[in-house]
């Protein structure tokens, strides 16, 4: 099993402010409400005692309500890869980090250049995720623009499950693709009670900011709910856009809305695993466009995890994401910083944290290379400093004594590698090295590692009569 | 600044750490040969042995009690005064790389005085960026010219706080009577020091570097602030483990401080420290890897925790150019340097293949990454007005904040507003060249540079200063 990692060093919100951000959150669910889209959604906040209005489709949820759907919702949620050492115990302050976006193009590791995302690029990234050691989950990443709108949903998760172990989460864009992804899901866990015991599959079903909940949405968040699987509930509230411009402003807006969702998912079936999630982020302050690589996205989501933590919810977040469209050093500083602020508040499933540009439109093969690293680093930060007698070495000290060096001591080649990170792809060398090797920046380099990966490695894959017996099931699934 | 959000140490760990470097002052002592020191340790209280100083415990508690827990490094105008206390955090430039990347050819070439002056305009022209440690070796000067020409010509270009460092006791006394004629008098420049200093005293482990040394005691003598600078490496000349590391840069920084209140009781001294770990590979020196920034976020705490103003390192890079490696290892050191409230955060700028090189462009990209990092800092505001409970029951369900008054009064406020940084759509992108953030970054240095502006000394000051001081160039 992979070592748990914990944050939850960095507090951008006094116990105070998460406090005063709840009580805002509980003060518009009641005074404004959430306007509500769809029928089967409206009947179950009316069910549950909240004041309904017919004509306008605003539900306003008294406080009380929303404390007692809270009780049922689980506070830790483990999400299983197929192999053990890939399980994810989502709960408390572990970090994981991993991919994420609906990209509707690819950035093509053999031409270098941008395209439309096609199945094969589900099934290629993946791979690729699979073999990377720092991107802990695959959220599937891209849209498959030569498919059906029929085919898309179970193709999705099938060309996913079938190129990686670790666990698979998506969205999803019809009821019917829902059903049958869950089915097909079936057929690999072997049983209906396997998959739920085990969920190695997991869903997001989003809220339209500001307080607005869809029917699609709704719907599916009801039939995801139906079955106990794990879901994310993740609210995009835009500062200035779709929620006010101040930070905390958003947060209210993000944990109202959230809150709501959560809710549904415990008045359809109490005990659903459910993830209190966020997206949220701001928009250029010159152009009011959305972007995905702003500083105050990774503030606003290392405050989302807060929120979290404080009603003991498990927790999916945002961060690492670029706006520039080269490989240059924004897109280097972009996802460290605010990949790095989410992780050190303790955000339990940092989605978007890899293979991301361009505001998600663009999932970039070499990026996944380049962000495995960075989510390294992260990781080894968020660590931080083990201190014990052994660690503090005050023995060696006396040893070595004033003027010597470490180098040759046993201390050093024990503790090397348990505390230094070794890095895949950065460069070390000398200048004069480096210029021998032909001076190659970090693209270049990223662009081999994938194209190797893709020579070498083999997933764990499928049994033949699994995939057989899928193939039968569902005459639309690709091979 | 917005109260500290970021503890890499728990409180009983520093204690743990403090307590071991106090074993080791007492037990394994510092080297220390042929200095004016070792007859300073020898007076008081210390215990010697041949060449091993052992400092107990109570000479380490005494100078932590008459040492300032708080200095201010004066700019020229009051905008640029540093407050050194605490977790309050300033970033600025460091190093003293002997390679510049040409501005033009985009290829590493020696650094000259030129370079200085250019640089320090650009500094003064980069907000994120709070002063100006010179960045470079003029190599295209005799050497006992450098130490005098460099402050003078950063100081010709930029307001903001210069600190360097000094070879000798000569060139000292060169740079002090620089001080004095811009400031008026010695007296007054000793008041609002808009100069500092730098000695890297200490060679790790726990040997006193006797030169360096030398130049210290004079420092000390004259009450200029002056930062102790220790630079273990773990795994090389420190202990692998990162407390390990820790434990001996606390224990020699407090011998340091320790023979700077024997010298001068109560003068100005800052907890000094470029904490790095080896390549565990080739065991050869790094400034960009991960356990940078946590030892040196680290070290902060030690020296707020014991009341001392620090001064650290962050923004190094082990990448040759300024590409997406340059920005993710920039990135992380930084931030988290910066949220453990780094008081005077060095190295935050322009700064290339470790400490070897700088380039223009890299200034300009760092200056954004410095102003992100500097709105992190600022957090998150929560009161009345910005829960926005009044515009969000306004708005309602379904609607936007494009056209609020609440948007456009917080606006500035609340966001970073960036410098270089792309954020066009891919089309615009395309159609203004596909430039990358190196391309931006040399346009907008190159821009800065040309716009004619006066010398940042006063006339009649520069031609005292050059009839006075016959080594400027």
């Amino acid at each position: 099993m992979r070592e748990i990692i914990k944050g939850g060093r960095y507090r951008p919100l006094s116990p105070n402010a998460v406090r005063k951000i709840h009580e805002a959150a509980l003060e518009l669910l009641i005074e404004v409400g959430i306007s509500v889209g769809g029928e089967r959604v409206f009947k179950l906040f009316k069910k549950v005692g909240a004041k309904v209005n017919s004509e306008n489709k605003i539900v306003k949820i008294p406080y009380g309500k929303v404390q007692q759907c809270l009780q049922t919702v689980p506070n830790s949620v483990t999400l299983y890869g197929r192999e053990k050492k890939h399980n994810l115990y989502l709960a408390g302050k572990n970090v994981y980090m991993g991919s994420g976006g609906v990209a509707l193009n690819v950035i093509d590791l053999d031409s270098n250049k941008r395209r439309k995302a096609l199945l094969r690029d589900v099934r290629n990234i993946a791979r690729l995720i699979d073999k990377l050691e720092n991107i802990h989950f695959n959220v599937i990443p891209v849209y498959p623009n030569n498919l059906k709108p029929e085919e898309v949903d179970i193709n999705r998760f099938y060309a996913s499950v079938l190129n990686t172990s670790k666990h698979v989460m998506g969205g999803v864009f019809t009821i019917a693709g829902l059903k049958k992804t869950i089915k097909m899901a079936e057929i690999i866990a072997g049983s209906k009670e396997e998959l739920k015991k085990k969920p190695f599959i997991s869903f997001i079903a989003c809220v339209m900011s500001p307080l607005k909940i869809d029917s699609f949405y709704g719907d599916m968040l009801i039939e995801i709910a139906k079955e106990g699987l794990p879901v994310a509930v993740p609210a995009e509230p835009l500062c200035g856009l779709t929620s006010p411009v101040t930070l905390a402003g958003n947060l209210t807006g993000l944990h109202a809305e959230t809150l709501a969702k959560i809710m549904i998912a415990q008045l359809v079936n109490p005990g659903t695993p459910v993830l209190y999630a966020c997206t949220a982020s701001s928009a250029d302050p010159w152009t009011m466009r959305y972007v995905s690589g702003s500083i105050e996205m990774g503030l606003i989501n290392a405050g989302a995890a807060q929120l979290a933590q404080y009603l003991n919810i498990p927790n999916y977040t945002t961060a690492g994401m670029s706006d520039s469209k080269a490989v240059d050093a924004q897109n280097g500083y972009e996802k460290a910083l605010t990949s790095l602020l989410v992780a050190l508040s303790g955000s339990n499933f940092i989605h978007d944290a890899a293979g991301l540009v361009e505001f998600a439109m663009t999932a970039s093969y070499k990026q996944y290379v380049i962000d495995n690293e960075i989510n390294g680093m992260v990781l080894r930060a968020v660590k931080g400093i083990e201190v014990n007698n052994k660690t503090i070495a005050l023995d060696v000290f006396k040893k070595v004594g004033p003027g010597g060096n470490f180098v040759t001591e046993k201390h050093t080649s024990r503790y090397l590698r348990k505390e230094h990170y070794i890095p895949t792809i950065s460069d070390r060398q000398s200048r004069s090295e480096w210029e021998k090797e032909g001076s190659e920046d970090i693209e270049h380099r990223a662009i081999e590692i994938g194209k190797k990966i893709f020579q070498e490695h083999k997933p764990l894959g499928l049994p033949s009569h699994v995939r057989k017996k899928i193939r039968q099931t569902f005459p639309e699934v690709w091979s | 600044m917005a109260e500290y959000k970021y503890n890499p140490l728990a409180e009983e760990e520093i204690n743990l750490i403090h307590n071991r470097a106090i074993k080791v002052l007492k037990n394994v002592g510092i080297k220390v040969k042929d200095t004016a020191a070792y007859d300073i340790f020898k007076q008081n209280r210390a215990n010697i042995n041949g060449e091993i100083v052992k400092i107990p415990e109570s000479m380490v508690k005494d100078a932590l009690q008459s040492t300032p827990s708080r200095i201010t490094l004066y700019g020229r105008e009051d905008k640029h005064n540093l407050e050194l206390e605490g977790r309050e955090c300033h970033l600025g430039t460091g190093g003293a790389a002997l390679k510049v990347i040409d501005i033009d050819s985009k290829k590493p070439r020696n650094a000259t005085l030129k370079d200085i002056s250019l640089l320090a305009k650009l500094v003064d022209n980069l907000e994120y960026i709070e002063f100006y440690l010179r960045p470079v070796v003029a190599q295209d000067i005799p050497e006992e010219l450098v130490d005098v020409n460099k402050y003078y010509a950063g100081m010709l270009h930029t307001t903001k706080h210069v600190t360097g460092s000094v070879s000798s006791i000569e060139t000292f006394n060169q740079v002090k009577e620089l001080g004095s004629i811009i400031a008026g008098s010695f007296e007054s420049f000793k008041e609002k020091p808009f100069l500092s200093f730098i000695t890297c005293w200490m060679r790790s482990p726990l040997s006193l570097a006797p030169g360096p040394t030398e130049v210290l005691l004079k420092i000390l003598k004259e009450g200029l602030p002056v930062v102790l600078s220790s630079a273990p490496m773990a795994g090389s000349t420190a202990p692998v483990t990162l407390a390990g590391c820790l434990v001996q840069l606390h224990a020699e920084i407090l011998s340091g401080v320790v023979l700077t209140q024997l010298v001068n009781p109560g003068t100005p001294v800052i907890y000094g420290y470029v904490p790095s770990a080896a390549n565990p590979v080739t065991m050869d020196y790094l400034g960009g890897s991960a356990e940078f920034g946590i030892l040196n976020s680290a070290a902060v705490q030690l020296a707020a925790y014991f009341g001392l103003p620090n001064y650290s390192s962050a923004g190094l890079t082990d990448s040759k150019i300024p590409d997406a490696q340059a920005g993710i290892e920039k990135a992380l050191s930084v931030l988290q340097v910066a949220q453990a409230g780094g008081n005077y955060i060095h190295h935050a700028a322009g700064m290339l293949e470790s400490m070897l090189t700088v380039a223009y462009a890299q200034y300009v990209i760092d200056n954004d990454i410095l102003g992100m990092v500097s709105r992190i800092l600022k957090g998150i505001e929560v009161n009345e007005d910005t829960l926005a409970y009044g515009v969000i029951s306004k708005v309602g369900p379904g609607s936007n904040y494009l056209a609020q008054k609440h948007t456009v009064r917080h606006l500035r406020k609340e966001y970073f507003f960036p410098g270089v940084m792309d954020r066009d759509s891919r089309e615009q992108w395309q159609a203004k060249g596909s430039r990358d953030l190196w391309q931006k970054g040399n346009e907008k240095a190159k821009a800065i540079l040309s716009e004619k502006t006066p010398p940042r000394i006063p006339a009649k000051i520069i031609s005292e200063i050059k009839s006075r001081l016959k080594e400027i160039i």
